[in-house]
């Protein structure tokens, strides 16, 4: 039996668009300067904001009213994503990657406190402030009754969920499995970061082809995968020995092959060494019984600054050596911007790409696009902090 | 084939003790661990019973540098790496991981940033260097120069729980042979106003499963599991304190905090743990409830236990009282109680009962006692439903 994993829904919400079709056809924007609703200082920086307005129409005003803007941005991607209560209800998974979770409510919360004491406090926005916010927001609306798991580990949550979730579909512990990776805009963590020099002033990033500017483009977004074990060609509502039901996998969008995560040996001046994370990476292939030649695309976290850049090109450089032929590397921030969780855009847009079976007009390249048909991307992010990430996808 | 994971040492630092020995002295004398709050300025909350710890925690840990959880974090972890590495290292560090439960982060410095901003306009970033809730993984990582997995869970009260199994299932599915599992956490503006703005504290302590309870006592700690791998402990020859032979995660889906009141998302995951382990209720000589003493998960607890153990059920103790509730280190905290509890062959007592609330139809084990126990069961339960359920069993079946 050749049972795996597949996608079988994904939404999005992001600054490139809240559809398969929008994303699919982005160019990348130029960032918009960043306002926010009473903010008290002018803010510097340009980033890349999505845009929620569908929301009171497929959300309802009372989740508005009650819920932050990360619950919000999950809720409406799960919405985005075609799901229903009826497919979900019962033994579903819900698995989420967030690096800095409810930023919004934190802030209304503690910013109440501070300016009016504690006797007047938010308190609908302290239980909106917890990481497993918007992970629990997904169960209450789809009644999903099984693990609900949160990962909140820098730039490697939604992998690290991911991973979670495959494990727990393919031990049985549940039947399907909701990812999700979200982070939201905040006023006083860009602020915060502008006078730290994170961001970037001035143009877009254009990663992965290496800019010469340091600093990254904040960005926002959420992304919403069904995932479930499947087996192609199995007529629908077959069932295997145990009971558990396999969905067809001519339904799906793509398959899931694997995801890890670790920390590396960390120097502070160039991250991390490039043979190690391509020892990284063919570790993840080898599992998953791929070649490192039979990698179609390399889909890296390359974020526009160049010194991470560069080491993203040295690892892809690495990867070639073992692969024995050019392997295309592209980048994706360009249309996101940076957060925590923008490795699940990543993951949405591989998926989009393998089952269109086109290369994005948006996506940028270093070096050569691939020349054909993708069969086979492998996604990989490093975190400045020390740890990185990678998953890989199959065509159908 | 029973899938279950090894544990080869444990750390704990908490209100109640500064390592597994002062611990288990607390425990055994049901002591209460609660203390007048102090640790920030606050008109309403000050004195209020707390598992609060000192102010500068930096000499627990040996960092120079870090959040209040990371040096718990690191603290605790450094006991259970020594007790399960006595020479110091990890035989493949690359092969070794941490996994911990963390929800509050450096939150205490994050306020004072904010507050400074707000009263003076002054941004003092440095104090959000550690604001991260991964910050006390990598900490622990760091520390002891483990290149594995390293990852933290955030599902509110549940996730110490949540880790534990976790990393025991990373190892199960050959990424790692050994894990650092637990968690982390510590008292701050937020989640002290937060749970006083739900009217869940008491201001008298914390009394599980008492008649007259009125809510949580708030505290902070960190516990850490060295989980392996049999096979990992056989090659190294080391000593098994107990097994982690069973354990599950499900989700209410019912309420934003509150448990569903028949407690049918804990019965399933009690359930799960139990099949998990191959094991029937009658099996569980022990129950350590999550016990908060608000009215409501005390009494969907209680519920959810008689439905699954019936009349013949074990003794069930809370044991918060003594610790506060640690809130992502709560799990762990309380798996190490059962750790204790085992090695030791008796019985947590459940500190601050007066009089048994009969809405709560459990045995509720009040003294501590000796028994002989085989198994016992952690039950954990979080914010948004979540329910997770671990069995730790003598380290020889």
């Amino acid at each position: 039996m050749n049972t795996g994993i597949y996608i079988l829904n994904a939404g999005l919400v992001s600054p490139a668009g809240n559809s398969p079709e929008l994303v699919l056809a982005a160019a990348p924007a130029a960032p918009v300067l960043l306002e926010f609703p009473g903010q008290r200082a002018a803010l510097k920086t340009a980033g890349f904001r999505c845009d929620l307005s569908e929301a009171r129409a497929l959300l309802g005003p009372m989740k508005l009213r009650r819920l932050g803007r990360l619950q919000i941005m999950s809720l409406l991607a799960a919405k985005k994503a075609g799901l229903s209560l009826n497919a979900l209800s019962g033994d579903t998974g819900v698995y989420m990657g967030t690096g800095l979770g409810s930023l919004g409510e934190t802030e209304a919360f503690l910013e109440n406190m501070i300016l009016k004491g504690e006797e007047l406090p938010k308190p609908a926005s302290f239980i909106n402030s917890v990481h497993n916010a918007a992970a629990s927001s997904l169960a209450l609306e789809y009644s999903c009754k099984g693990e609900n798991i949160t990962v909140a580990h820098r730039e490697i949550s939604f992998d690290a969920a991911l991973g979670h979730a495959m494990s727990a579909l393919g031990n049985g512990r549940v039947e399907r499995a909701l990812v999700c990776g979200a982070d939201e805009l905040n006023y006083y963590h860009i602020l915060a970061g502008e006078e730290k020099g994170l961001w970037k002033t001035g143009a877009a990033p254009g990663p992965p082809a290496g800019g010469n500017s340091r600093g990254v483009c904040p960005g926002e977004g959420a992304a919403v995968f069904l995932l479930s074990a499947g087996e192609p060609g199995v007529p629908a509502g077959a069932l295997v020995p145990g009971g558990r039901a396999l969905v067809p996998a001519s339904r799906a969008i793509a398959r899931v092959l694997g995801a890890r995560t670790a920390r590396y040996r960390h120097d502070a001046r160039s991250y991390i060494d490039p043979a190690a994370a391509a020892d990284f990476l063919c570790g993840l292939l080898d599992r998953c019984g791929v070649k490192p030649a039979e990698t179609g695309l390399l889909l890296s976290g390359a974020d526009g600054d160049s010194a991470l850049d560069a080491v993203y090109r040295r690892v892809a450089a690495q990867l070639e050596l073992r692969a024995g032929r050019p392997v295309p590397h592209g980048g994706y921030k360009q249309l996101c911007g940076e957060y925590k969780s923008a490795s699940g855009f990543g993951f949405a847009l591989a998926a989009l790409m393998l089952r269109a079976g086109a290369v994005p007009p948006g996506m940028r390249f270093a070096g050569e696009p691939p020349a054909g048909p993708v069969k086979t991307i492998l996604s990989y992010t490093i975190s400045r902090a020390g740890v990185h990430s990678a998953c890989l996808l199959k065509s159908l | 084939m029973k899938r279950e994971a090894v544990i080869t040492g444990a750390g704990i630092i908490s209100s109640a003790g500064a390592c597994a020995g002062e611990t288990w002295q607390s425990l055994k004398e049901g002591r209460d661990g609660l203390r007048p709050f102090s640790l920030f300025p606050s008109a309403k909350y000050s004195g209020m019973p707390s598992g609060q710890l000192p102010a500068d925690l930096s000499a627990l840990s040996g960092l120079t540098a870090g959040s209040r959880p990371d040096h718990l974090a690191v603290a605790a972890a450094r006991q259970a790496f020594s007790q399960s590495f006595p020479e110091g290292r990890a035989p493949d560090p690359a092969r070794a991981g941490v996994l911990l439960g963390a929800c509050v982060g450096g939150m205490a410095d994050s306020e004072v940033f904010l507050e400074r901003l707000l009263r003076d306009g002054k941004q003092d970033t440095g104090l959000l260097h550690f604001h991260e809730c991964a910050s006390s993984a990598d900490a622990v990582a760091g520390t002891l120069g483990l290149f594995g997995p390293c990852e933290t869970v955030s599902t509110a009260c549940s996730s110490g729980s949540n880790a534990i199994c976790l990393a025991a299932d990373l190892i199960l599915s050959g990424e790692a042979d050994i894990m650092l599992a637990g968690g982390t956490d510590s008292l701050s503006r937020l989640t002290v106003n937060g749970f006083g703005s739900l009217l869940l504290i008491d201001p008298q302590g914390c009394r599980p499963f008492d008649e007259g309870r009125k809510g949580m006592s708030l505290g902070e700690g960190a516990a850490v599991l060295t989980l392996e791998s049999a096979g990992s402990a056989a090659r190294r020859n080391a000593r098994v304190l107990a097994r982690l032979s069973g354990w599950a995660a499900t989700c209410d889906a019912h309420h934003a905090t509150a448990p569903s009141p028949d407690g049918e998302g804990i019965q399933r995951a009690i359930r799960r743990a139990l099949d998990a382990a191959g094991l029937a209720p009658r099996d569980i000589h022990y129950i350590n409830a999550h016990g908060t003493a608000t009215p409501d998960n005390d009494r969907a607890e209680a519920a959810a236990i008689r439905a699954v153990f019936g009349e013949e059920m074990p003794p069930v103790s809370s044991i918060k009282r003594m610790f506060g509730h640690t809130f992502a280190a709560a799990g762990a905290i309380e798996a190490v109680a059962c750790l204790l509890a085992l090695q030791n062959q008796a019985l947590p007592p459940n500190a601050g009962l007066g009089r048994p609330d009969p809405a709560c139809p459990v045995k509720i084990q009040k003294d501590f006692a000796a028994r002989a126990l085989s198994n016992v069961m952690s039950l954990s339960l979080g914010f948004g439903g979540n329910n997770n359920c671990l069995i730790l069993s003598a380290a020889q079946p």
